[in-house]
Parts: structure tokens; sequence; C-alpha cells
């Protein structure tokens, strides 16, 4: 069964198409991309397309950073149970974000099988 | 506070990172070579700040060409004077192709920070990175060099430096 | 079971489930196979060198020689014949530890990247992967049903 649209923080237009394309080479149906720049954008998005079901994002990015973000996402109950896979250069071995509810954690670089492994369970 | 870096531990990790993330990443191969390379003349560099678990810089001096090799693979551009590709992200910003070359370098760097980090340091540790960016003048912050290593990038030199940074905390 | 045989800088495709493509001596060379499930339909191609720009003339003659000339077609080949992503597999074999005649670089390793670029290219993750070392492979594809064997100095595997 595809995901729904797919919501991709990052401040950089090089990750979020990299996780775009990841995300297609590894056979994963969605019903589209949605993108932001950063936390403060991505609460926007998620305000204005209801469709999002699934949140992949960075942790180091300007304006909010992705801890931040997260911990937003989960203290209100309409966003609360969207999943979210954290995806950085900086996120291996960081507990306190799957203790902040991260479906997953990705360290980068990412390929179609880390995307594949961290998406298992999602539908 | 200033890390002490082991000279050989150091070289080891980052021709290491630098390799595997261009591997990995862009596709390229990184062959070291022996120092002295880089040309001057027309040369960027980005640079990104660790702060976390020790005080450093890391600073990549590329060519123009190189950049845009790099953007190009991953973004799947159409080499220049072909038609080009239209974005294939629905909803994602267009950007002009010296602006996605400098996206392109700052996302590798900060990837290579992030390996070099785990490799010398051990995974486990959460670093804390600022935000990559392009370096124009020099800012006062530059510190001691640490280690330089060059490359060829099928072709194409390559440069990275680890120095210390002055008046962090 | 008809036996295909690709040489160096061919390729071929094959939707006769009585056909089994193969390649031979793999050393720094590379040998990517495309195979769908859904129609049975598959290819193996025997890639020398990652880019065709360092010898244009050759390339025209002979694309399958270059990564970046040859793995299109065999696509292209694969598409006319109903081939489609969701339901393709691509695997690689080859691509042993050779240096240039100057000693600069690894062959190699260069048609392995140089595949994965062109991969990426065309939005095709890799399924299985055997490469480096300094073994030399032979690679066989079965279309009857995709099965990809390598063989080496009288072993064999699957991947």
């Amino acid at each position: 069964m595809p995901l729904g649209e797919v919501l991709i923080v990052d401040d950089s237009f090089t990750s979020r198409m990299i996780i775009q394309r990841c995300i297609e080479m590894a056979g994963i149906e969605t019903r589209g991309f949605r993108f932001a720049e950063n936390g403060l954008d991505a609460l926007a998005a998620l305000r204005e397309h209801k469709g999002i079901t699934l949140v992949v994002t960075d942790i180091n990015m300007p304006k909010m950073d992705g801890q931040t973000f997260l911990r937003l996402l989960k203290s209100d109950p309409g966003t609360a149970g969207l999943p979210v896979v954290i995806v950085s250069s900086i996120a291996e071995g960081d507990a306190e974000l799957g203790s902040l509810g991260a479906h997953a954690v990705i360290k980068k670089p990412i390929s179609p099988d880390k995307i594949q492994h961290a998406f298992g369970g999602l539908s | 506070m200033t890390e002490s870096f082991d000279p050989a531990r150091t070289a080891a990790a980052l021709s290491e990172s630098v390799q595997t993330v261009l591997a990995d990443m862009v596709f390229l191969d990184a062959e070291p070579r022996p120092a002295g390379g880089v040309p001057v003349s027309g040369e960027s560099r980005a640079a990104i700040d660790v702060l976390k678990p020790a005080s450093f810089r890391l600073e990549l001096r590329m060519t123009p060409e190189f950049a845009a090799k790099a953007a190009s693979i991953i973004l799947c551009d159409e080499p220049p004077g072909e038609a080009g590709d239209e974005s294939r992200a629905s909803g994602s910003a267009r950007t002009s192709g010296s602006a996605r070359g400098d996206d392109t370098i700052l996302e590798i760097l900060n990837v290579i920070a992030g390996t070099f980090v785990t490799r010398y340091f051990g995974a486990g540790i959460v670093p804390r990175l600022e935000l990559p960016q392009f370096k124009y003048f020099a800012d006062g912050t530059e510190g001691q060099e640490i280690c330089s290593l060059d490359f060829d990038v099928e072709g194409l030199p390559l440069r990275i430096i680890l120095s210390s940074i002055r008046y962090r905390y | 079971m008809v036996s295909k045989a690709v040489g160096i800088g061919e390729w071929a495709v094959s939707k006769d489930p009585r056909e089994a493509i193969k390649t031979f001596a793999l050393g720094s060379c590379v040998a990517v196979v495309i195979y769908d499930v859904r129609l049975r339909v598959g290819g193996m191609i025997h890639i020398a060198l990652p880019d065709a720009s360092i010898d244009p003339a050759r390339a025209a003659a002979q694309p399958g020689y270059f990564a970046n000339s040859g793995l299109p077609l065999m696509i292209e080949a694969l598409k006319r014949l109903g081939a489609a992503k969701p339901h393709v597999w691509v695997k690689m074999a080859g691509g042993a530890s050779v240096m240039d005649p100057v000693g600069l670089f690894d062959i190699g390793k260069r048609n392995v990247l140089a595949v994965k670029r062109e991969l990426w290219k065309s939005a095709l993750g890799l399924s299985g992967e055997d490469t480096g070392g300094e073994i030399s492979r032979t690679v066989t594809l079965s279309i009857a049903d995709g099965e990809t064997t390598i063989s080496s100095n009288n072993r064999e595997w699957k991947i």
C-alpha cells in the first residue's frame, strides 16, 4: 500500500533531492513529495497539506533544527502520530532522537538500502 | 577545548572519510595524491566548524569544475549545452546552476564532517556542527593547520584541510 | 539451456526462457545484469571502461565498452521488451582491482562507480553486488527465473 505524501525537510536542496531519489529507488510507492527547508517551514507545510503521512527530516538546520521540530510535532495531538525518519550526518547513536519518538534514524550518506530498512513497518 | 589530534590517525580517518563519501554519495573515485596540488586561481573554499566533541574546522578547496561535476551527477543534470531535464520533484524550488553546485559542495562537506567525527572519535558520539558555508575572506577565526590532504578526483584536484579554530569555546 | 555469450564491450537481452546469458573473465570489467521478474526478460552487459568521452570513435562503434554509453542502451532495449521499473532488479559483478597502465588509479573501482552513476541517473537501485577483490569472475543469467550465478576458480555462488 503506497504511503501518502512524504514531507522532506532539509536546508540543502541537494540533500532533499537525494532523499527523494533514494525513496524512489527503494521501490517505495508514495503519493508525492513536499519539501521544506527547516522545521518552521515544515510545520507550516503540515498545517497546509493534510495528505502528508510521513516526515523525513535533517537535524542541523537554520531557523528551527530537527530536534525542536520533532519535539513540537510529538507534543501536538494533531501530528503526534506522524512517523518521522531522521536523516542526518550527525545522527548515529543519538538515543535522544529515539526517545523523542523518531521512527528511525539514518546516517548520511543515505542509500536506497538504508531507506528500505528504515521505512520497514510503515504503510 | 582544543583536541590534540594524532597526526597519523587524523590523516587516515580524514582520507577514508573523503574517499568513502565521494564514492557513496557522488560515485567519484578520489585518489590520494602527494601534497601541493590544488590550483590557487579560481579555487572555491567551503568550510564547516565542528564544536563538539572537539573544536576544529574542515575546509574543502576545489575548482568550480569539481563543484559542477558533483552537482551534475547527484542532481542528474544534463551536461551544459544539452536539453536539461525538468525537475522531477513536485513542489521543489528550482535554483540556478552555480547555486546548485554550491549547495552540493556544502552538503558533501557536511557529510564528510559527520563521517570523519565518527571515524576519529568513534560511534555513539553526538557531534555539534555549525552549518557549512563558503569562505571568501579571512575572518580571523582561522587557526593552525593540523592536517592537509590532496586528492585527484577523476582528473579534478581537491584538497581538504583540518585546522584549529580561534575564539571558540 | 541455450547459452548466449556476451563478449567484452557487448550486451544482450532476451525473453527466451530456454536461454542463459553468460560473460567470461571479468577482471576489472563489470557485468551488469537487469531482470524483470514479472515478464521474465533480462539482459547483461560487459563493460570495460567508465567513460566514452576518452574514445568517442570506439564508443560509437562499440557503445557497450563504456558504462555511460552502453548501459543506457541496454536499459532502453529492455524497456522495448516491456521491462518496467517496479518489477526490475539490477545486479553487478566484476570490477576486480587492477591498476591502470600508469599506476594512477584502480580501473575496476572506477568501473564500479561509473555503473553506479548511470544507475543513479536511471533511478535504478542495486539488489546485489559482487565486486572488487582480485579474482576473475564469470557471470551467468538464467532468463527462465533470473538466477544469477558467479563462478571463479572452480567455485560457484549466487547473487
